[in-house]
Protein backbone atom coordinates (compact mmCIF):
# COMPACT_ATOMS: atom_id res chain seq x y z
CA UNK A 1 0.00 0.00 0.00
CA UNK A 2 1.06 3.46 -0.39
CA UNK A 3 2.35 5.42 2.23
CA UNK A 4 -0.10 9.05 1.40
CA UNK A 5 2.41 11.94 0.67
CA UNK A 6 -0.61 15.14 1.02
CA UNK A 7 -2.41 17.06 3.04
CA UNK A 8 -4.92 19.18 1.46
CA UNK A 9 -7.34 21.89 2.82
CA UNK A 10 -10.97 21.00 1.22
CA UNK A 11 -13.18 23.40 2.32
CA UNK A 12 -16.65 22.02 3.59
CA UNK A 13 -20.29 23.16 4.01
CA UNK A 14 -20.23 26.52 5.33
CA UNK A 15 -22.37 27.72 8.54
CA UNK A 16 -23.67 31.41 7.82
CA UNK A 17 -24.55 33.10 11.13
CA UNK A 18 -26.95 36.34 10.49
CA UNK A 19 -30.35 37.63 10.85
CA UNK A 20 -33.63 36.02 9.70
CA UNK A 21 -35.87 38.87 9.18
CA UNK A 22 -33.01 41.16 7.75
CA UNK A 23 -30.44 39.40 5.94
CA UNK A 24 -30.36 40.13 2.44
CA UNK A 25 -26.87 41.25 1.10
CA UNK A 26 -25.51 42.42 -2.34
CA UNK A 27 -23.32 39.94 -3.65
CA UNK A 28 -20.42 41.65 -2.93
CA UNK A 29 -21.03 41.38 0.77
CA UNK A 30 -22.33 38.26 0.46
CA UNK A 31 -20.31 35.41 3.07
CA UNK A 32 -23.12 33.08 2.00
CA UNK A 33 -25.99 30.93 2.78
CA UNK A 34 -27.48 31.86 5.94
CA UNK A 35 -27.93 28.74 8.26
CA UNK A 36 -28.16 29.89 11.85
CA UNK A 37 -29.28 32.84 13.79
CA UNK A 38 -27.57 36.26 15.16
CA UNK A 39 -29.13 39.52 15.21
CA UNK A 40 -26.44 41.91 15.37
CA UNK A 41 -29.02 44.75 14.89
CA UNK A 42 -27.46 48.24 16.62
CA UNK A 43 -25.45 45.97 18.47
CA UNK A 44 -23.79 48.92 21.14
CA UNK A 45 -20.57 49.65 22.03
CA UNK A 46 -19.18 47.45 25.08
CA UNK A 47 -21.96 44.98 24.67
CA UNK A 48 -21.87 41.84 23.13
CA UNK A 49 -24.61 39.42 21.09
CA UNK A 50 -24.80 35.77 21.59
CA UNK A 51 -26.03 33.47 18.84
CA UNK A 52 -28.45 29.92 18.54
CA UNK A 53 -26.72 26.91 19.29
CA UNK A 54 -24.85 25.72 16.18
CA UNK A 55 -24.69 22.11 15.17
CA UNK A 56 -21.07 21.90 13.79
CA UNK A 57 -22.14 17.89 12.76
CA UNK A 58 -21.43 14.37 14.21
CA UNK A 59 -18.75 14.18 12.29
CA UNK A 60 -17.03 17.94 11.93
CA UNK A 61 -13.69 19.06 10.50
CA UNK A 62 -10.74 19.62 12.64
CA UNK A 63 -10.74 23.06 12.16
CA UNK A 64 -12.94 27.02 10.85
CA UNK A 65 -11.90 29.51 9.47
CA UNK A 66 -14.17 32.46 10.73
CA UNK A 67 -14.99 35.85 8.73
CA UNK A 68 -17.31 38.36 9.34
CA UNK A 69 -19.28 40.77 7.33
CA UNK A 70 -19.67 44.17 9.77
CA UNK A 71 -21.70 47.65 9.44
CA UNK A 72 -21.13 50.33 11.52
CA UNK A 73 -23.63 53.21 11.93
CA UNK A 74 -20.61 55.76 12.42
CA UNK A 75 -17.34 54.83 11.48
CA UNK A 76 -15.10 53.79 14.03
CA UNK A 77 -11.41 53.99 14.34
CA UNK A 78 -8.86 51.99 12.24
CA UNK A 79 -7.93 49.05 14.84
CA UNK A 80 -10.38 48.66 17.11
CA UNK A 81 -12.11 45.51 17.24
CA UNK A 82 -15.26 43.24 17.68
CA UNK A 83 -14.18 40.25 19.63
CA UNK A 84 -15.42 36.85 18.78
CA UNK A 85 -16.04 34.33 21.16
CA UNK A 86 -17.19 30.65 20.82
CA UNK A 87 -19.32 28.63 23.48
CA UNK A 88 -18.33 24.68 23.02
CA UNK A 89 -21.53 22.67 24.29
CA UNK A 90 -21.97 19.34 24.24
CA UNK A 91 -25.31 19.35 24.39
CA UNK A 92 -28.16 19.68 21.57
CA UNK A 93 -30.77 21.45 24.08
CA UNK A 94 -30.32 25.36 23.92
CA UNK A 95 -30.00 26.06 27.94
CA UNK A 96 -27.80 22.92 28.43
CA UNK A 97 -23.98 22.78 29.20
CA UNK A 98 -22.77 25.90 27.75
CA UNK A 99 -20.18 27.64 29.60
CA UNK A 100 -19.68 31.67 30.86
CA UNK A 101 -23.45 31.91 30.85
CA UNK A 102 -24.04 31.83 27.35
CA UNK A 103 -27.76 30.96 26.88
CA UNK A 104 -27.85 28.97 23.56
CA UNK A 105 -30.20 31.11 22.13
CA UNK A 106 -29.77 34.72 19.96
CA UNK A 107 -29.95 37.43 22.44
CA UNK A 108 -27.93 39.87 24.30
CA UNK A 109 -24.59 38.46 26.09
CA UNK A 110 -24.21 39.52 29.62
CA UNK A 111 -22.20 37.30 31.10
CA UNK A 112 -23.03 35.43 33.98
CA UNK A 113 -25.43 36.37 36.78
CA UNK A 114 -22.38 37.74 38.93
CA UNK A 115 -19.71 38.98 36.50
CA UNK A 116 -19.04 41.20 33.38
CA UNK A 117 -18.78 40.32 30.32
CA UNK A 118 -15.11 41.37 30.23
CA UNK A 119 -15.07 38.47 33.35
CA UNK A 120 -17.46 35.97 31.92
CA UNK A 121 -15.93 35.44 28.54
CA UNK A 122 -12.79 34.09 30.00
CA UNK A 123 -15.02 31.25 29.98
CA UNK A 124 -15.51 30.78 26.24
CA UNK A 125 -12.87 30.32 23.59
CA UNK A 126 -11.12 33.10 21.99
CA UNK A 127 -11.63 32.86 18.04
CA UNK A 128 -10.03 36.11 16.74
CA UNK A 129 -10.77 39.94 16.86
CA UNK A 130 -12.42 41.59 14.02
CA UNK A 131 -10.19 44.76 13.20
CA UNK A 132 -12.25 47.93 12.20
CA UNK A 133 -11.37 50.60 9.37
CA UNK A 134 -12.77 53.97 9.87
CA UNK A 135 -15.93 53.39 7.40
CA UNK A 136 -19.42 53.82 8.38
CA UNK A 137 -22.76 52.74 6.54
CA UNK A 138 -23.14 51.96 3.74
CA UNK A 139 -19.55 50.58 3.26
CA UNK A 140 -19.79 47.01 4.71
CA UNK A 141 -16.55 45.85 6.21
CA UNK A 142 -15.60 42.84 5.67
CA UNK A 143 -12.53 41.01 7.93
CA UNK A 144 -10.69 37.66 8.56
CA UNK A 145 -11.65 37.04 12.20
CA UNK A 146 -9.30 33.48 13.08
CA UNK A 147 -9.19 30.49 12.99
CA UNK A 148 -10.09 27.55 15.86
CA UNK A 149 -10.87 23.85 16.48
CA UNK A 150 -13.80 23.36 18.71
CA UNK A 151 -13.61 20.81 20.90
CA UNK A 152 -17.12 20.07 20.98
CA UNK A 153 -20.12 19.32 18.70
CA UNK A 154 -21.84 22.53 19.65
CA UNK A 155 -21.57 26.12 20.55
CA UNK A 156 -22.43 29.24 20.38
CA UNK A 157 -20.99 32.65 18.75
CA UNK A 158 -20.30 35.95 20.90
CA UNK A 159 -19.52 38.65 19.53
CA UNK A 160 -18.81 41.72 21.75
CA UNK A 161 -18.84 44.95 20.42
CA UNK A 162 -15.54 47.18 21.81
CA UNK A 163 -15.47 49.60 18.53
CA UNK A 164 -16.44 52.34 20.55
CA UNK A 165 -19.87 52.73 18.00
CA UNK A 166 -22.98 50.84 17.26
CA UNK A 167 -23.35 48.16 15.03
CA UNK A 168 -26.16 49.41 11.86
CA UNK A 169 -29.52 49.29 12.75
CA UNK A 170 -30.46 47.01 10.37
CA UNK A 171 -28.43 43.68 9.71
CA UNK A 172 -29.29 43.47 6.24
CA UNK A 173 -25.61 43.15 5.49
CA UNK A 174 -24.08 41.47 8.15
CA UNK A 175 -22.80 37.91 9.16
CA UNK A 176 -20.39 35.55 10.35
CA UNK A 177 -19.32 32.62 8.19
CA UNK A 178 -17.70 29.56 9.65
CA UNK A 179 -16.26 27.86 7.26
CA UNK A 180 -15.53 23.93 7.98
CA UNK A 181 -11.55 23.16 7.33
CA UNK A 182 -11.87 19.31 6.13
CA UNK A 183 -7.90 17.80 6.11
CA UNK A 184 -7.90 15.56 3.23
CA UNK A 185 -5.19 13.14 2.51
CA UNK A 186 -3.94 12.45 -0.51
CA UNK A 187 -2.18 9.55 -2.15
CA UNK B 1 -9.68 52.66 38.38
CA UNK B 2 -13.21 50.56 38.13
CA UNK B 3 -16.33 52.23 38.89
CA UNK B 4 -18.60 51.03 41.38
CA UNK B 5 -22.15 50.28 40.38
CA UNK B 6 -23.65 53.73 41.75
CA UNK B 7 -21.05 55.36 39.90
CA UNK B 8 -21.95 54.53 36.50
CA UNK B 9 -25.51 54.63 37.04
CA UNK B 10 -24.54 58.75 37.96
CA UNK B 11 -22.50 58.38 34.73
CA UNK B 12 -25.16 57.01 32.76
CA UNK B 13 -27.60 59.15 34.18
CA UNK B 14 -25.36 62.64 33.33
CA UNK B 15 -25.11 61.69 29.80
CA UNK B 16 -29.18 60.65 29.47
CA UNK B 17 -29.95 64.43 31.18
CA UNK B 18 -27.06 66.29 29.23
CA UNK B 19 -28.75 68.39 26.82
CA UNK B 20 -25.72 69.91 25.57
CA UNK B 21 -26.63 68.81 21.22
CA UNK B 22 -22.99 67.27 20.86
CA UNK B 23 -24.03 64.92 23.50
CA UNK B 24 -27.63 64.38 22.81
CA UNK B 25 -26.50 63.93 18.93
CA UNK B 26 -24.11 61.19 19.89
CA UNK B 27 -26.31 59.55 22.47
CA UNK B 28 -28.24 59.08 19.36
CA UNK B 29 -27.00 56.86 17.33
CA UNK B 30 -24.85 55.50 20.53
CA UNK B 31 -21.44 57.25 19.09
CA UNK B 32 -19.78 55.84 22.15
CA UNK B 33 -16.59 57.07 20.71
CA UNK B 34 -17.79 60.71 20.46
CA UNK B 35 -19.52 60.81 24.17
CA UNK B 36 -16.07 59.93 25.50
CA UNK B 37 -14.17 62.36 23.58
CA UNK B 38 -16.75 64.94 24.85
CA UNK B 39 -16.58 63.86 28.35
CA UNK B 40 -13.04 64.30 28.37
CA UNK B 41 -12.82 67.93 27.28
CA UNK B 42 -11.66 70.27 30.02
CA UNK B 43 -14.81 72.55 32.05
CA UNK B 44 -14.51 75.71 33.53
CA UNK B 45 -14.06 73.33 37.54
CA UNK B 46 -10.79 73.46 38.49
CA UNK B 47 -10.04 70.56 40.93
CA UNK B 48 -7.22 69.94 42.73
CA UNK B 49 -4.37 67.31 40.89
CA UNK B 50 -3.28 64.55 42.45
CA UNK B 51 -0.14 64.13 41.39
CA UNK B 52 2.95 67.04 40.47
CA UNK B 53 6.36 66.15 39.62
CA UNK B 54 9.50 66.91 41.01
CA UNK B 55 10.08 68.19 36.94
CA UNK B 56 6.89 70.21 37.27
CA UNK B 57 7.71 71.62 40.75
CA UNK B 58 11.07 72.40 40.13
CA UNK B 59 10.30 74.91 37.79
CA UNK B 60 7.97 76.33 40.16
CA UNK B 61 10.37 77.56 42.57
CA UNK B 62 12.33 80.38 43.21
CA UNK B 63 15.63 80.14 44.68
CA UNK B 64 16.46 83.13 46.28
CA UNK B 65 13.29 82.47 48.68
CA UNK B 66 14.49 78.64 49.18
CA UNK B 67 17.88 80.36 49.74
CA UNK B 68 16.13 82.14 52.96
CA UNK B 69 14.10 79.60 54.58
CA UNK B 70 15.25 78.75 58.44
CA UNK B 71 15.76 74.87 58.98
CA UNK B 72 12.11 74.26 59.97
CA UNK B 73 11.01 75.51 57.10
CA UNK B 74 13.34 73.60 54.88
CA UNK B 75 12.16 70.53 56.89
CA UNK B 76 8.60 70.63 56.26
CA UNK B 77 9.44 71.18 52.12
CA UNK B 78 12.48 68.45 52.35
CA UNK B 79 9.40 65.90 53.64
CA UNK B 80 6.48 66.91 51.80
CA UNK B 81 8.58 66.52 48.72
CA UNK B 82 10.99 63.33 50.09
CA UNK B 83 14.36 65.60 49.44
CA UNK B 84 12.82 66.48 46.25
CA UNK B 85 12.06 63.31 44.68
CA UNK B 86 8.45 62.95 45.30
CA UNK B 87 4.80 63.62 43.20
CA UNK B 88 3.42 65.93 45.04
CA UNK B 89 -0.55 65.30 45.68
CA UNK B 90 -1.99 68.54 45.72
CA UNK B 91 -5.95 67.43 46.56
CA UNK B 92 -4.51 66.45 49.77
CA UNK B 93 -4.91 69.48 52.45
CA UNK B 94 -2.07 68.75 54.33
CA UNK B 95 0.25 68.62 51.85
CA UNK B 96 -1.06 72.20 50.45
CA UNK B 97 -0.75 73.08 54.51
CA UNK B 98 2.77 72.36 54.30
CA UNK B 99 3.70 73.95 51.19
CA UNK B 100 2.20 76.84 52.99
CA UNK B 101 4.21 76.21 56.71
CA UNK B 102 7.07 76.39 53.97
CA UNK B 103 7.14 78.88 51.92
CA UNK B 104 5.03 82.28 53.71
CA UNK B 105 2.39 84.10 52.72
CA UNK B 106 3.63 86.56 49.77
CA UNK B 107 5.87 84.38 48.24
CA UNK B 108 6.38 83.56 45.08
CA UNK B 109 7.07 79.94 45.21
CA UNK B 110 4.31 79.11 47.62
CA UNK B 111 1.44 80.96 45.00
CA UNK B 112 3.43 79.26 42.12
CA UNK B 113 3.08 75.95 43.78
CA UNK B 114 -0.73 76.27 44.82
CA UNK B 115 -1.35 77.57 40.90
CA UNK B 116 0.61 74.66 39.93
CA UNK B 117 -1.59 72.38 42.00
CA UNK B 118 -4.65 73.19 39.95
CA UNK B 119 -6.08 72.43 36.68
CA UNK B 120 -9.06 72.37 34.93
CA UNK B 121 -11.34 69.57 35.24
CA UNK B 122 -12.97 67.18 32.29
CA UNK B 123 -16.56 66.93 32.09
CA UNK B 124 -16.31 62.83 33.35
CA UNK B 125 -14.29 64.36 36.44
CA UNK B 126 -16.92 67.50 37.01
CA UNK B 127 -19.48 64.67 36.91
CA UNK B 128 -17.95 63.04 40.27
CA UNK B 129 -16.16 65.92 41.91
CA UNK B 130 -16.56 67.34 45.29
CA UNK B 131 -16.18 71.24 46.02
CA UNK B 132 -16.59 74.63 45.04
CA UNK B 133 -14.74 73.92 41.70
CA UNK B 134 -13.22 77.64 41.72
CA UNK B 135 -10.12 78.53 40.45
CA UNK B 136 -9.87 80.13 44.13
CA UNK B 137 -11.51 76.75 45.70
CA UNK B 138 -10.93 74.59 43.69
CA UNK B 139 -12.82 71.04 44.09
CA UNK B 140 -11.60 67.46 44.69
CA UNK B 141 -11.50 64.68 42.30
CA UNK B 142 -13.07 61.15 43.27
CA UNK B 143 -12.52 59.70 40.12
CA UNK B 144 -9.52 60.51 37.28
CA UNK B 145 -9.92 61.03 33.35
CA UNK B 146 -9.61 60.08 30.71
CA UNK B 147 -12.77 58.07 30.77
CA UNK B 148 -13.21 55.64 28.00
CA UNK B 149 -15.53 54.13 25.47
CA UNK B 150 -15.84 50.72 27.19
CA UNK B 151 -17.28 52.88 30.78
CA UNK B 152 -19.14 54.99 28.75
CA UNK B 153 -20.61 51.70 27.12
CA UNK B 154 -20.76 50.15 29.93
CA UNK B 155 -22.66 52.51 31.67
CA UNK B 156 -25.38 52.90 28.84
CA UNK B 157 -26.04 49.45 28.50
CA UNK B 158 -25.91 48.39 31.63
CA UNK B 159 -27.29 50.90 34.10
Amino acid sequence: MALPDTAVVQVGTQIVLADTTDYSPTAANNLGTRTDQIDLTSLANAAARQSAKVDLGASRAFGYNVMAALEFAVAPGDGVTVDFYWAPSNSATAGTNNPGGVSGSDAAYTGTTGSTIDESVLQLQYIGSFSCTNDATTAVQIAQVGTFAPQERYGSMVVYNNAGQALHSDAVEMSISITPLDYVVID
Amino acid sequence: MSLTNAQYTTLANHIRANIEPEVVAALAIRNDTELAKLYNLDTDFYVWKTSITPDEYRSAMVWTEVDTLNAGNARIWEWVTNYFTGNLDASDANVRQGIADAFGAGTTTRANLLELGKKLASLYEEVFATGTGTEATPGTMVLQGPVTTKIIGKALNEY
